[in-house]
């Protein structure tokens, strides 16, 4: 039930013409469902074989992972792939969660192991090539932009796009749990079995890119 | 606070105002006109981020194939529902017991079997005092606590100070002590292995440290009325507290060999 009080406030921010039902709406829309289970609790019941929650949980995470890899790999068949992996390891693995502790980190720390072996595979290194390994083959593999792919940005969304996607993977990756997952850094160390400060340095120098990058998209902005 | 410096910016802004850099940068940019146009810009930079089109979504083909897979798995008659937790459930009940029970066990063994046994009560105080600070501890660990494990190498610390200043150090009898506090530690170190195989207790290599040091602490409280040379000082710290020592370093270093890949997720 949405009170009348609360209609009244978004119609004050949204202006007066907004009529009631609109508002109502908003305010619905804005505000979580009583009943919409959280994910530590939906993975509770998936693993005591719970069908339903495990079919809820896995249309909420699965994009997110897929998007992990994306990321990464920029290649849907290949984060179609290590997507199906990485849920299969999840599933193996269920009996270990514990319910008290956040689970998203829990399920990026399968995703990054599944990443990092990828990795090493890619890059043809031994099983324990560490991510710092990773990162200096990577830094130092990374070509600059060619002038082709410079005239290619020709839109500000596809600009930002290659702005990342030019960083380096394990910069990028970085990037992509604190920003679009919300990760503190700290988290993102301990999946990555990389220290806190590490990864503070690699987010740091990616933003940086991304900064001088998309520069002039802010001038035009302004 | 000096001028936000331009590599940082960007970063300073993503980290917004819950961290401690950058929350003194802003701070500074409320007075400072070129650092605040700085921060304005970096902030606008990286927004473009939070306009970007969502990735391109999986493909319907690899979800299907993915949650199909999955709930085969979980409706098959070799994995009935409620299955996956029912183990952890059960071991979870006997890791209660079990850390406290493998240290007096040991503890218990070691004086049964010992051929010289004390008769000063002020030692078999310590003993009894130092067994139950093992079974804590134990138990600390296998429940998640991370530093409280080093509470196994204070008291083991604890109890060796309280020898004597006999410069006796008795170094046959010690080697003999070491290996018995290493013996003591080996056993609740696999009973944990195999628990931590079995998906009953978080794999960390907190667990594997904690639960040595209680081992090797229940061995010393066993020492400290069975051997003959527990009054020296020495003694009591190269070999009492050095076995406590090193068995928890040994678990440091080989612990980790016992975590499985898929539950290393969840490693501190």
């Amino acid at each position: 039930v949405v009170s009348r009080k609360v209609v009244g406030a978004v119609q004050r921010v949204r202006g007066p013409n907004l009529d009631p039902e609109t508002a109502r709406a908003a305010v619905t829309a804005a505000t979580p469902s009583r009943k919409e289970k959280s994910e530590e609790s939906l993975m509770a019941a998936y693993a005591r074989g719970d069908k339903e929650a495990f079919t809820e949980l896995f249309e909420r995470l699965a994009p997110r992972v897929h998007a992990f890899f994306m990321r990464s790999f920029r290649s849907r068949a290949l984060a179609d792939d290590l997507m199906q992996t990485t849920f299969l390891k999840i599933h193996r693995a269920r009996e270990s969660y514990h319910p008290e502790e956040p689970l998203r980190p829990w399920v990026f720390t399968i995703a990054a192991r599944i990443r990092i072996d990828e990795l090493r595979k890619r890059y043809r290194l031994p099983e324990d090539a560490s991510e710092d390994a990773i990162e200096k083959l990577e830094t130092a593999q990374t070509p600059a932009p060619s002038p082709l792919e410079r005239l290619e940005d020709a839109t500000r969304d596809s600009t930002v796009r290659q702005a990342l996607d030019r960083l380096p993977e394990t910069q990028r990756v970085v990037i992509h749990l604190h920003r679009f997952e919300g990760l503190s850094f700290a988290e993102i160390g301990r999946l990555l079995g990389a220290s806190e400060g590490a990864v503070r340095v690699r987010a740091f120098r990616g933003y940086e890119s991304l900064r001088v990058s998309l520069e002039h998209l802010v001038g035009e902005a302004d | 606070m000096a001028h936000v410096e331009r590599e940082k910016a960007a970063g300073l802004v993503a980290l917004g105002r819950a961290d401690p850099e950058a929350r003194a940068a802003f701070e500074h940019a409320e007075g400072c006109e070129e650092c605040v146009r700085l921060l304005r810009r970096s902030s606008a930079a990286l927004g473009l981020l939070d306009s970007l089109p969502p990735a391109e979504p999986p493909s319907h083909e690899a979800l299907d194939r993915t949650s199909s897979a999955i709930l085969a798995k979980l409706g098959s008659p070799e994995e009935k529902p409620g299955e996956g937790a029912a183990p952890v459930t059960r071991a979870r009940g006997v890791w209660k017991v079990a850390p406290i029970a493998a240290t007096v066990v040991v503890w218990g063994l070691y004086i049964a079997i010992a051929r010289y046994r004390t008769m000063e009560p002020r030692l078999w105080i310590e003993s009894f005092a130092a067994i139950v600070i093992a079974g804590v501890s134990a138990r600390i660990a296998t429940s998640g606590g991370r530093w409280l494990v080093l509470m196994s190498a204070v008291a083991s610390a604890g109890l060796a100070s309280t020898g004597s200043m006999s410069p006796d150090l008795a170094a046959m009898l010690g080697a003999k002590c070491v290996i018995m506090e290493l013996a003591g530690a080996a056993i609740p170190f696999f009973l944990a292995a195999r628990l931590v195989k079995d998906g009953g207790i978080r794999p960390t290599i907190a667990v594997f440290v904690g639960v040595a040091g209680a081992g090797a602490l229940a061995a010393q409280a066993a020492l400290q009325v069975v051997c003959m040379a527990q009054s020296g000082l020495a003694h009591e710290w190269i070999f009492h507290f050095g076995g406590v020592a090193l068995a928890m370093g040994l678990a440091f270093a080989f612990g980790r060999r016992f975590i499985p890949r898929e539950q290393e997720a969840q490693r501190a």
